[in-house]
């Protein structure tokens, strides 16, 4: 196998990647579209506008609007029960917690004060989130009060990591394995399945050069392409301050799980382009095989919080071990099941680069 | 005139179905979308959580009762040595250990800490379980010594029934399965007689040019509904929403799939290239659906993403989708008020397409 000839038919697939600037908008437009699903979704599913009437000109009820405000849940409106009564049929609010006139005078006397709730049901997202929330503001009421607060049972939470990472950071790593994936699967796709379009497949035969260089070089274009990509969105990452691994060594581990999920969607790409000959099917298979892959690995939340029957399909999935490796070197600062991660990735991207080199060799000599 | 229109159309579905890859990406693309949007639900609605009971008493039975009825916490109750290593192991996110001496220390209302350890990959899933407590806190409370916490939460829903978030969410789907399928078909055979350089001819045919547009836009608009048919069925017979009034989801639906063949057909003439309109359809429907009050009322949203949403035909595609299968109110306007500016875009996007192949004769006799 040589050397010049390997680089010089990964350099000419390179260039080609380069000149085609909407191919590889096209392919990031993916991971970017499910960044959108994250952000957005959770943006749009946190701090629901509630109104607030308090009728209650005692202690008690400014006590519990403070407590609500403080919790940080909701967008509080307070304001008077017709206000309310508006934003809420007009939808502009979906809920109205009304506190009533006598809560304090109640309150005092032992008995039972309600807090009304009227809850816009839509669906059970925001109306999980307001039943959690309104006793989260009670409970706080009551916490306030000391050792006179008849609520003697406290949760003694204890995190087991000292830094919390918020949803959106959490997010950032696999959408990084996913831009290798759809990167990954285009790019080498589409070098293959090109060589049949053009019909320079046939050169390719003819030149002095072994099936095993061709295809070496090959693979080795769509992953330089790839690796560059995702490390320069690592890179980014921790210029920003989301994604920074704490050593050089966590660095280091970061981007040999980067560089063999890289190695892995080439492998797989040669296969797919090889398969379909035409680059427009490539597309399609390539957005479909990533995002399934990506889903099942648990992609958009904590794969080991899901469903058993999900849980089960990811163990086959790659993915679920490169956004293991991942997660757990860029922000835990820990290896802990490092090797496994890495191991699966080799033996994944091992496979992948055979399945493409028999594609393709079979697909040579058939020419 | 009839025979024109259907000649237009007939060539169009012809030319569409030896296309399998677009076919199949007008189902794969919202089929994703909802399975991407139902893990993402997935994956925080039921936090798994152990409880070890070291008082088996009737006040540490009740307190593990309100935990299962608090919806927050796929449940198990286990041994503390099993719970540590399902903890160490990353499958749960919390660990509730109720402590001996509970009974006690609840029937004389002394103070009790309930030890809670959370692993807190990321902060949503620490603050839910933490809300998610407090409500266990309250609840318990609630029926163990209603007279002791005088301060309770009176839930009064808008709704009947709840509907989970899946369901929800579903009904959004349709939309954009019509909204891509419309796109991408109306788009495809506008641009593909570019492509092919039959514009030149059907420009010189003995046919008016409102007659062309009407037979590409029926072609495109029978050719997208196999399409949103199958969207259709997945999320009645798969996620189980049953269309409440059907006349009306039926006609809401036609008159969606239509505004975005309208769409479509004005993006193809004005782009007159398949790839560029392919890598839009891809990279659109996702921000725009987003923007459009897909997780809720749009009246709950920040006022920017309300003045954006308005003008999305989008939106009203929704709230008129939404109130076909639930009889749900989302819209901030009457029905009749969304349906009649739904068909503004129509008459709009038509007027559009005119214009657009209009301005686009020049180009074609350079075909």
């Amino acid at each position: 196998m040589g050397l010049t000839a390997v680089w010089a038919i990964c350099r000419k697939d390179l260039m080609l990647w380069l000149r085609r600037p909407l191919q590889i908008i096209g392919s990031l437009l993916v991971p970017i579209s499910y960044t959108l699903v994250v952000f957005l979704g959770n943006q749009a599913t946190s701090l629901e506008p509630v109104a607030v009437a308090n009728l209650d000109h005692g202690p008690i009820g400014a006590q519990l609007v403070r407590a609500m405000e403080n919790a940080g849940v909701f967008r509080l409106r307070l304001t008077s029960p017709a206000h309310a009564r508006q934003l809420y049929t007009s939808l502009h609010v979906a809920a109205i917690i009304t506190i009533p006139a006598d809560e304090s005078a109640l309150v005092a006397a032992h008995q039972q004060a309600p807090v009304d709730v009227g809850i816009n049901n839509l669906n059970l997202d925001f109306t999980s989130d307001i039943r959690r929330a309104v006793p989260d503001a009670i409970t706080t009421y009551y916490a306030g009060l000391g050792r006179r607060s008849p609520v003697k049972i406290t949760i003694a939470e204890h995190d087991l990591r000292r830094h919390g990472v918020q949803l959106y950071q959490y997010s950032v790593l696999p959408v990084i394995i996913l831009i290798v994936t759809v990167n990954g699967i285009i790019a080498a796709g589409m070098a293959a399945a090109g060589e049949f379009e053009r019909r320079t497949v046939k050169e390719l035969l003819f030149a002095p050069a072994s099936s095993l260089t061709i295809i070496a070089g090959k693979i080795l274009a769509g992953f330089l392409a790839t690796f560059t990509l995702a490390a320069a969105m690592l890179g980014f990452g921790a210029l920003a301050g989301l994604t920074r691994p704490a050593s050089v060594s966590l660095w280091l581990a970061a981007l040999a799980v980067i560089a063999l999920s890289a190695a892995f969607a080439s492998g797989t790409g040669i296969a797919i382009g090889t398969w379909f000959q035409r680059r427009q099917p490539v597309s399609v298979a390539a957005t479909l095989a990533a995002v399934e892959a990506f889903a099942l690995a648990g992609g958009l939340g904590v794969i080991f919080f899901e469903p058993l029957w999900l849980q089960r399909i990811a163990v086959y999935d790659p993915l679920t071990y490169a956004i293991h490796g991942l997660q757990q070197t860029v922000f835990y600062a820990s290896v802990s099941g490092f090797l496994r991660d890495i191991a699966v990735l080799a033996i994944a991207a091992a496979a992948a680069a055979i399945a493409g080199s028999l594609a393709l060799r079979r697909e040579l000599i058939t020419q | 005139m009839s025979r024109v229109i259907w000649g237009c159309a007939w060539k169009d579905i012809r030319s569409a179905l030896t296309e399998r890859s677009t076919l199949l990406q007008s189902v794969s693309l919202p089929v994703n979308y909802l399975i991407m949007m139902s893990l993402f639900v997935l994956a925080g609605s039921h936090a798994p959580t152990a409880v070890v009971l070291n008082d088996h008493g009737p006040y540490a039975r009740q307190f593990v009762t309100a935990m299962r009825q608090a919806g927050s916490f796929s449940l198990e109750v286990t041994s503390a040595a099993a719970a540590r290593q399902q903890f160490r192991a990353g499958n749960l996110v919390a660990v509730v250990t109720i402590p001996a001496g509970f009974d006690r220390a609840v029937a004389r209302h002394q103070p009790m800490a309930i030890p809670v350890q959370v692993n807190n990959l990321d902060q949503d899933l620490t603050d839910d379980a933490h809300r998610a407590m407090r409500l266990v806190v309250t609840k318990f409370y609630a029926h163990a010594d209603p007279a002791l916490v005088s301060i309770v939460a009176e839930e009064k829903d808008a709704y009947t029934r709840d509907t989970g978030y899946i369901p929800f969410l579903a009904m959004s789907i349709i939309v954009i399965a019509l909204m891509v399928s419309g796109l991408l078909q109306a788009g495809n055979a506008a641009s593909r007689d570019w492509e092919n350089a039959t514009i030149k001819e059907l420009l010189l045919a003995p046919a008016r040019a409102w007659e062309i547009l009407a037979g590409r836009m029926l072609g495109a608009f029978l050719v997208a509904l196999p399409a949103a048919a199958v969207v259709l069925g997945v999320v009645v017979f798969i996620v189980g929403d049953h269309p409440a009034r059907l006349a009306l989801t039926c006609g809401v639906s036609m008159l969606t799939l239509a505004v975005f063949v309208a769409a479509g057909n004005a993006l193809g003439t004005a782009l007159k290239d398949r790839s560029t309109l392919a890598i839009l359809t891809r990279a659109l429907p996702v921000p725009l659906f987003f923007l459009s009050g897909v997780f809720g009322p749009i009246g709950f949203q920040t006022g920017a993403v309300q003045a954006i949403a308005t003008v999305l035909p989008i939106h009203y595609a929704i709230v008129l989708e939404q109130l076909g299968f639930k009889w749900f109110t989302t819209s901030t306007m009457t029905p009749a008020t969304d349906a009649v500016i739904l068909t503004g875009y129509l008459a709009v996007f038509i007027c559009l397409s005119g214009i657009a192949l209009r301005l686009s004769r020049p180009a074609a006799g350079r075909v």
